[in-house]
């Protein structure tokens, strides 16, 4: 027998707790923005190993980043509307 | 109204001893405050005091010339050994003092962060590894706002090895649980078009590394920006002098809330280390 209460207040899993849901969207800012910066980065090192001049890795790099941030934007956000529709 | 009087001349204490500092020391100050949050080969305790580390070379490619923040790792290391080993009374069946804090952190990242994010068993297999993470950071995060030590969570080759600890996990757990073809299947949504997952695919896969680096870039710009904005407005005092003074109160109150800070990067660090990889664990699009 748990004496010392250690065993209680042990959540559901999944957890879809409004805090979770509140980080998981305030992380969304952060990745958009960063996987831009990320994959524009990897593709300008690209360029300067192969690139033609043409900053062709540079701009498939920044395109990739904007769908993969936009992308990450939609599965949240169709997350939070299902847990929603839960309730 | 005793307890009062002393702490409001403690205080009146501190404020003059560091504006005599900030006003006697000009260069010295400033070399003093980038050793805080800059990598170095020397540590500056305190104002007028540096310890330099020794340069060691291991063979012609790799040589050891900067030793502050490792410094901090090792410090880290041995006050949480303390903590946990020494300080931390596993015998009694209620907690009690010390002990008592302690179990709150433990069991808040064993059912809010482990168990909740990677179920009931895998949770309770992982929460160690949790609270190993959310410790040390946490300590390295609290060790950044004492004037003795140096941030070592500003370093972003500190927050870029914890990341790649937790990529390395993601892809590990992955494979563990699925196998290779269901590690990869774990990036093709359900119930979509076949010509659509052509662009998902590669979108899905870039995730993998986005997410590690956002971990590690949000942890680092966090703990930079506070520490650089205190010591701004505390160069204000540098700037005007005694007109300055005021602007110890802003850096007071900018201090307070970083050690919210300290405790809530910590917090999202464990948190967002413990759904990625609950997500590789527990896959479901």
């Amino acid at each position: 027998m748990d004496v010392s209460g250690r065993e209680q207040g042990i959540k559901k899993f999944p957890n879809s707790s409004p805090e979770v849901s509140k980080f998981n969207l305030l992380s969304a800012s952060y990745n958009f923005i960063l996987a831009i910066l990320l994959m524009s980065f990897l593709g300008y090192k690209l360029d300067e190993r192969w690139g033609r001049g043409n900053y062709f890795f540079t701009m498939g790099g920044f395109f990739l980043g904007l769908a993969w941030g936009f992308y990450d934007i939609f599965k949240k956000v169709k997350m939070l509307e299902s847990s929603d529709r839960k309730k | 109204m005793i307890k009062q009087s002393f702490s409001f001349k403690v205080f009146w204490l501190v404020l003059v001893f560091c504006s005599t500092l900030l006003f006697s020391a000009g260069e010295t100050v400033q070399e003093y405050v980038i050793n805080h949050v800059i990598d170095s080969d020397e540590w500056h305790p305190l104002p007028f005091i540096s310890i330099e580390f020794p340069k060691i070379a291991f063979g012609e490619f790799y040589s050891f010339e900067k030793g502050l923040h490792f410094t901090m790792l090792f410090l880290a290391l041995i006050f949480l050994v303390i903590v946990f080993v020494l300080l931390y009374n596993k015998k009694r069946p209620y907690p009690k003092g010390f002990t008592n804090l302690l179990e709150v952190f433990v069991l808040f990242v064993r059912n809010e962060i482990s168990i909740s994010n990677l179920g009931e068993k895998d949770g309770r297999k992982y929460t160690p590894f949790f609270l190993t993470l959310f410790f040390f950071i946490l300590m390295l995060n609290i060790m950044g706002l004492i004037p003795l030590f140096s941030t070592a969570s500003a370093n972003i080759n500190v927050t870029a090895g914890l990341a790649t600890i937790i990529f390395f996990m993601m892809i590990t757990v992955g494979f563990l649980r699925k196998g290779p073809i269901g590690f990869f299947k774990t990036f093709i949504p359900s119930g979509v078009p076949k010509p659509v997952l052509v662009i998902l695919f590669p979108i899905e896969l870039v995730g993998l590394i986005i997410k590690p680096f956002a971990l590690l870039i949000r942890l680092f710009a966090n703990m930079l920006a506070g520490h650089l904005i205190i010591f701004s407005i505390l160069g204000v005092i540098i700037t005007f002098g005694y007109a300055g003074l005021p602007s110890f109160f802003l850096a007071l109150f900018i201090y307070i809330l970083e050690i919210l800070v300290a405790f809530i990067q910590a917090y999202i660090f464990t948190l967002l280390s413990a759904m990625f990889v609950g997500e590789m664990m527990h896959h479901q699009h």
